[in-house]
């Protein structure tokens, strides 16, 4: 048994480390549990010749390939997209691409303006000083004054002109008259904070920035967290949070890095854990007073779980585009089919993120909609053509939330502690079908205006599982939502949520900075009313 | 040959027997052949690079051993005379490779992922390709200054569509 923190936060990724640096900062005695260790910037394998082959290992996206003991399974049978996240500190913000649009106004309001799921229980103007906070805090390149978003604070670091790549995309953007904008970037282009360097270009963002470019929790908000007083427990699996005799969560039990279990009481409780993750604890928590698991009188812990369905479209250029260069997901974006229009046949509406394109390894292998290269003979002519020739457009729709659509708990896996594992069940609506559809038909028009000779595409890429949201949303109501509009469990009331878990809906962008900007505000709120909600 | 994943390891830690690299070598020089400038997969690291992957994951060695075994088994049925697929002729060392990749598609995919990932994470191939090697510390940092043209978004303030007031 360990001394009582004022606050603990189960998980040191986006979310966690979020709040858990706001409430060091309020001087709250803060202690952090985390599954994962740090990574050795020394270990990234950008530092190898042979890097490309980590990505099918230990640096892989997606749990149930890495496979690593901090890792737990996800039983992916009855999902048609594999969930994807990292577990270390930093979470899945080290697997990255650092592209971060916000919400827009509507996005609050879907019910109200469109007809569908529900209303947030906050608006977008009420979030717009954390997004502020946030942006200026962990640094971002971009440019303020996009029309089709509300204005926003200059952007820390400029973005670099535009390359090959961005130019090919601008070609036909411009031919077609639709939106396009430079990319909010969680990186740094100079030095910035402590130990930062300026992003050098290397590329492959998504298996981790090695200088500490990528505006990643480990290399922002958990030093800092540390720096107030903030105590971090790396390899700490939590088994489940335990309960007082008031039905207040009392704190966690947790294996520690060498297997023995060990009990960190708190007054209060915030769960960073991602989407599948924490509806996971939370089902894995049952006791007498909550015999379906912790927070789970609405029987909705776990449901309305949402991806962002992705397709990815490819188009391949006479032209040499250097498309393998520069960082590899945060180039641009159009935002031209963002609102809902029936004429498309669907609801609500979806990104076109403009990325670069693959790197010597993955051109010969063809990953996403591509094909493996040829052997023999023609392998090089066909190398030739396809490195650095490529431009990739993922479109990645609005997922809306549906009941059926849940995280439970595997009856026949468990990761290395014993613990019972995640089971996901997912299937895609008929909106998020047809907008990927519409998506697809337009990506293919843009790449063919740019000039590409070949365009092919995925209509639902499996590997694509990056945002994981919904299965303990926000609401007013007790009896169909989680926790309330501050991330306070309505049945628990010194236990917050903090991930992409309490989205009510997951609007066609990347949720990262959205999920920062809420956590943050949670932990103003508990700031504030801290002696009224501890334990 | 054993094609199972419980396979032992030689006794220097890697996982092929000489004979085995051998035929790997030969193998690869006809999945990856030389073109130019590029080398043939036998001049680069591309068959230890399979021998170190095959120590690390144990998944791969039931594929790998095995797709070497049927090339092993067509070589010998094509040629009773036993004289190895090395010293075959190209066309028919091609001809084996077709066979075996249509009888056993998956091992034939992982042995054709490997030796592409093994080919092209060489330095010799990465300096003809022109990507550095590591990727850091040298990156492509040039493409990084911070000198965005603003003007380049006249068009789209102009006629952007504004967003939903809610």
């Amino acid at each position: 048994m360990t001394d009582q923190a004022d606050v603990l936060v189960i998980g040191a990724g986006a979310s966690g480390a979020a709040v858990a640096w706001a409430l060091a900062r309020a001087g709250r005695k803060v202690v952090i549990l985390e599954q994962g260790d740090w990574i050795d910037p020394s270990t990234y394998p950008q530092h190898r010749a042979d890097w490309e082959r980590f990505r099918q290992t230990t640096f892989n996206r997606d749990p149930n390939v890495r496979k690593l003991p901090e890792d737990y399974p996800v039983d992916v049978t009855d999902s048609p997209i594999d969930p994807l996240m990292f577990n270390a500190v930093g979470g899945s913000t080290i697997h990255w691409t650092g592209h971060i649009p916000r919400f827009r106004p509507s996005d609050f309001r879907v019910k109200t303006l469109d007809g569908v799921a529900d209303d947030w229980p906050l608006d977008y103007w009420e979030l717009e000083p954390y997004y502020d906070a946030n942006d200026a805090y962990i640094g971002v390149t971009g440019l303020n004054g996009d029309p089709s978003n509300p204005p926003r604070t200059p952007r820390t670091f400029v973005p670099p002109a535009l390359d090959a790549t961005g130019e090919a995309y601008v070609r036909g953007l411009e031919k077609l008259g639709w939106h396009w904008w430079p990319s909010d970037a969680a990186l740094i282009t100079r030095p910035h904070g402590t130990g930062r360097l300026g992003c050098n270009g290397c590329g492959p963002c998504d298996i981790g920035c090695p200088i500490g470019a990528m505006s990643s929790a480990h290399v922002t908000y958990v030093p800092d967290a540390i720096r107030h007083g903030a105590t971090l427990i790396t390899r700490a699996r939590v088994r489940e949070l335990v309960l007082d005799d008031r039905g207040l969560v009392a704190g966690a039990a947790y294996y520690d890095r060498d297997g023995h279990l060990q009990v960190q009481r708190a007054r209060v409780t915030v769960l960073g854990a991602n989407g599948i993750g924490t509806p996971r604890l939370l089902l894995n928590s049952k006791s007498a007073r909550f015999p379906s698991g912790l927070a789970n009188s609405s029987d909705q812990v776990g449901r309305n779980f949402m991806f962002h369905p992705v397709a990815v479209v490819r188009g391949v250029f006479d032209e040499h585009l250097n498309s393998h260069q520069g960082p590899v997901g945060a180039l641009m974006n159009s935002q031209e089919f963002y609102e809902t229009d029936p004429a498309r046949g669907a609801l609500r509406g979806y990104q076109l993120q403009l990325v670069r394109d693959s790197q010597p390894v993955g051109a010969a292998l063809g990953r996403g909609p591509g094909r493996r290269l040829p052997w023999g003979k023609g392998h090089h002519e066909a190398h030739r053509k396809e490195f650095s020739h490529g431009l990739t457009i993922v479109v990645m729709a609005e997922d809306l939330p549906e009941a059926h659509n849940r995280v439970t708990l595997s009856t026949t896996n468990t990761d290395a502690h014993g613990i019972p594992a995640a089971k996901l069940s997912y299937t895609l609506s008929q909106n998020s079908r047809a907008l990927l559809d519409h998506g697809i038909a337009r990506a293919t028009e843009l790449l063919e205006a740019s000039g590409a000779h070949t365009v092919t595409h995925d209509r639902l890429t499996r590997v694509s599982g990056w945002h994981l949201m919904g299965t303990t949303r926000m609401g007013t109501d007790p009896s169909n939502s989680v926790v309330d509009r501050w991330g306070r469990a309505h049945d628990v009331g010194n236990l917050f949520i903090v991930d992409g878990s309490i989205f009510v809906t997951s609007a066609p962008v990347n949720p990262t900075t959205t999920i920062q900007a809420l956590a943050r505000r949670t932990a103003d709120w508990l700031v504030d009313h801290f002696e009224e909600v501890a334990g | 040959m054993n094609a199972t994943g419980s396979r032992p390891e030689q006794p220097n830690g890697t996982v092929l027997t000489a004979d085995e690299l051998s035929l790997l070598r030969s193998v690869q020089d006809r999945l990856v052949p030389g073109d130019g400038q590029m080398p043939p997969a036998h001049a680069t690291g591309a068959a230890n690079a399979v021998d170190t992957y095959l120590a690390e994951r144990t998944e791969l060695r039931t594929p790998i051993l095995g797709v070497l075994r049927a090339i092993t088994i067509a070589t010998a049925v094509h040629d009773p005379a036993h004289a190895g697929f090395a010293h075959l002729d190209g066309d028919v060392q091609d001809e084996i490779l077709h066979k075996v990749e249509a009888s056993e598609p998956e091992w034939f995919d992982c042995l054709l992922v490997q030796t592409y990932t093994g080919y092209y994470t060489d330095p010799t191939v990465q300096a003809v390709i022109g990507v550095p090697s590591p990727l850091q510390p040298a990156g492509y940092a040039s493409m990084m200054q911070p000198t965005f043209d603003e003007r380049r978004l006249d068009r789209v303030r102009a006629t952007a569509r504004p967003w939903r007031e809610a």
